[in-house]
């Protein structure tokens, strides 16, 4: 596969997503596990291999990405990818984190 | 094309541009074909039974990435659909232009035959309408038929022979003309 088709493919979903008012499966999902509650994880497959954004939702049609990470064999690369997502959630929830808004690659 | 715009600065990278079309096919026209099927109110056993394909197949071509679309498998989903498949080479210009557009939201691409029943439904209506006007006509019997579009108001009384304006319509040329045939005037 062409170097950059990953990128590619994730600025295609994106953009379809952005545009999309209602989201579901199998494009996002849960994650499980009490801990990650309220967490979600944006899905499609580059490559063959499963890509991954976690984050959650801030506002009406507005999306936090916390980590990006691919999902092979039911792991995580990084591996850590689901703790490091609750982490930065927790520092933006109390302040000691930012966030800034994510420019998709697009025409308009 | 907006030369200025995030996308056209990628795709100045060649490798990009052709990473950017494989994309459209990967990503989005899996998202396409939910979205039609959503638009016929199907499930996906539904799709399954009218494209002649397995449930869980359907599930993965609906899925962003998931599988290599060839084109038989699209034409049996276009078959399935009702609709066309318009495989050809275009432009980038014409290229980004659709994908910008296209609103899987309201994804609806109607089926042949409803295509078909609206078509017949309208050439009803207009061959009325001429109807109308040919009657009010004798000069244009055994004639072949020219369809107008009539304004309603010149065709509901006979009787009203008198010359008028046509009313105000988005054709209003035609108008004119089947105002003139009403009146008994053959062009």
């Amino acid at each position: 596969m062409p170097q950059g088709q990953r990128r590619a493919d994730m600025d295609t979903f994106l953009k379809a997503m952005a545009k999309k008012a209602v989201w579901e499966y199998p494009d996002i999902d849960s994650l499980k596990g009490k801990k990650f509650k309220g967490l979600t994880e944006l899905r499609w497959k580059s490559d063959g291999i499963p890509h991954r954004i976690l984050g959650y939702r801030i506002a009406d049609r507005q999306y936090l990405c916390l980590i990006g990470c691919t999902h092979n064999a039911k792991k995580y690369t990084p591996p850590d990818a689901m703790n490091s997502a609750k982490t930065r959630r927790d520092q933006i929830q109390s302040g000691e984190a930012s966030y800034r808004e994510y420019q998709l690659v697009t025409h308009r | 094309m907006n030369i200025n715009s995030s996308l056209i600065a990628e795709l100045k990278d060649k490798q990009y541009r052709d990473a950017y079309v494989a994309s459209q096919i990967r990503i989005s026209l899996p998202l396409q074909i939910r979205a039609l099927r959503k638009s016929r109110d199907w499930t996906q056993p539904e799709l399954a039974e009218h494209a002649g394909m397995a449930q869980p197949r359907i599930s993965e071509i609906e899925k962003p990435g998931e599988r290599r679309l060839n084109i038989e498998t699209l034409l049996r989903l276009a078959s399935a659909f009702d609709v066309a498949l318009q495989v050809n080479f275009v432009p980038f210009s014409e290229f980004i232009d659709f994908n910008e557009d296209l609103d899987l939201d309201n994804f609806a691409i109607e089926s042949f035959a409803r295509e078909l029943i609206r078509a017949e439904a309208k050439e009803e209506l207009l061959a009325a309408n001429v109807g109308h006007a040919d009657s009010a006509n004798p000069a244009s019997k055994g004639k072949a038929n020219q369809l107008f579009v009539v304004p309603k108001v010149l065709t509901t009384d006979e009787n009203e022979r008198k010359p008028s304006l046509p009313e105000p319509n988005p054709f209003s040329i035609r108008g004119e003309l089947a105002n003139a045939a009403s009146c008994g005037n053959p062009r």
